[in-house]
């Protein structure tokens, strides 16, 4: 059998970027209302954004550890990546360094060549 | 399969994973009774009197207990409790014969012109409610209007002797809003669904490590019939050489059987 192909990689980072986008920019959210509510007492509630925020990196994690294992990448990057969700700014970074270890490893993979390169 | 799962590697993981379902599952049942923390669950209620025994302090123990008590209101030491800009409590002494008079929250309303302050109920009357300290230092001089106090204190109620601790009426009367407290559970409310939500991704974080258990068990399945084939390939050329020449076997072997070594082996 063959590995991963190329185009299966290509999707499951798509994937994990979408998610760590939206999940980065709702933690950011989430940390201001969890401030706005207990600091400056503005709002009331932010139990939504931590409903949503546990949902969303839910999702996240699936994501990044479906890149992962198709990655085949060691256990702590693969834990560094998935705790990157529930840090405000490091889902960021994470989404960066996750962008240069893909293309590192397998250079670009834009080309929709066949089999992921051995 | 069973033999890749008696590795050294897969028995570490299946340990792993093991450890790992346990630990969400119970992080879930955590979860679950933090949802459940505000409601009245099964409380027994008690008489006030066996748990709050006189004018002085309160154990914080025994703060935030169900209990019941009866007596008669005196409409004419109600005061209301400023919280904030909108949130007034409504406490109102009753007061109950050959026993010490306690201070009811009855209610919160929202503004101080609020009719349903006033519908004070007459007669003898049952309340139950959940047993909460007084305000601390109730401070200097306010600058709040004849009838409304800053703290909830026995002072401030203005009755003796009163009971060293006052009563949350749960539910609250009728036309009233609950009032927030700092012990115990306060009716009105059910489950904390921001909990809810926790203890089933709790549950599902769980499938997910069964889930990826299986996956890179296939995988490692997949390879090592991938790695056998490629060993069976180098066999089965060594065979083929071995018809022709003994010389070229000796170095097929040698060159087929090296591991390909732009492979990259992580996990």
């Amino acid at each position: 059998m063959a590995g991963p192909t190329a185009e299966s990689i290509a999707g499951s980072l798509k994937r994990y970027r979408v998610m760590a986008y939206i999940v980065g920019v709702v933690l950011i959210i989430f940390v201001a209302a969890i401030i706005a509510k207990n600091v400056f007492h503005v709002i009331d509630s932010d139990t939504y954004l931590a409903i949503a925020h546990g949902w969303l990196f839910m999702i996240y994690l699936l994501c990044a550890l479906d890149l992962s294992l198709r990655m085949r990448w060691s256990l702590p990057r693969i834990l560094f990546v998935g705790v990157a969700g529930t840090i405000p700014f490091l889902s960021f970074v994470a989404e960066n360094r996750v962008m240069s270890w893909v293309h590192a490893e397998l250079g670009s993979i834009d080309t929709n060549s066949g089999t992921r390169p051995m | 399969m069973l033999t890749m799962l008696r590795t050294r590697k897969w028995v570490a993981l299946t340990c792993l994973a093991l450890l790992a379902l346990a630990g969400f599952a119970a992080l879930s049942v955590w979860q679950w009774e933090r949802a459940q923390r505000d409601m009245i669950v099964s409380q027994p209620i008690v008489p006030i009197d066996q748990i709050v025994p006189g004018s002085g302090s309160v154990a914080p123990d025994n703060y935030g207990k169900r209990v019941e008590v009866t007596g008669t209101y005196d409409r004419t030491h109600q005061v209301l409790v400023r919280r904030d800009a909108s949130t007034y409590v409504v406490v109102t002494p009753l007061i109950r014969p050959s026993a010490l008079a306690i201070a009811i929250a009855r209610g919160t309303v929202a503004s101080p012109s609020d009719p349903a302050i006033d519908a004070v109920p007459g007669g003898q009357v049952t309340v139950t409610g959940t047993t909460q300290p007084f305000d601390g230092d109730p401070g200097g001089a306010t600058t709040l209007p004849v009838g409304q106090v800053s703290q909830l204190t026995a002072a401030a109620v203005g009755v003796t002797p009163i009971l060293g601790a006052w009563v949350a009426q749960t539910p609250a009367e009728s036309g009233l809003a609950e009032t927030t407290v700092a012990y115990g559970p306060s009716a009105g409310t059910g489950l904390r669904a921001q909990n809810v939500t926790y203890a089933i991704q709790w549950i599902l974080f769980a499938g997910c490590v069964v889930y990826f258990w299986w996956r890179i068990l296939r995988d490692d399945v997949n390879e090592e019939i991938r790695r056998k084939g490629e060993v069976n390939a180098s066999v089965g050329g060594r065979i083929a050489a071995d018809d022709s020449s003994a010389t070229a076997a000796a170095s097929n072997k040698v060159t087929q059987s090296k591991p390909d070594p732009t492979r990259k082996k992580v996990y």
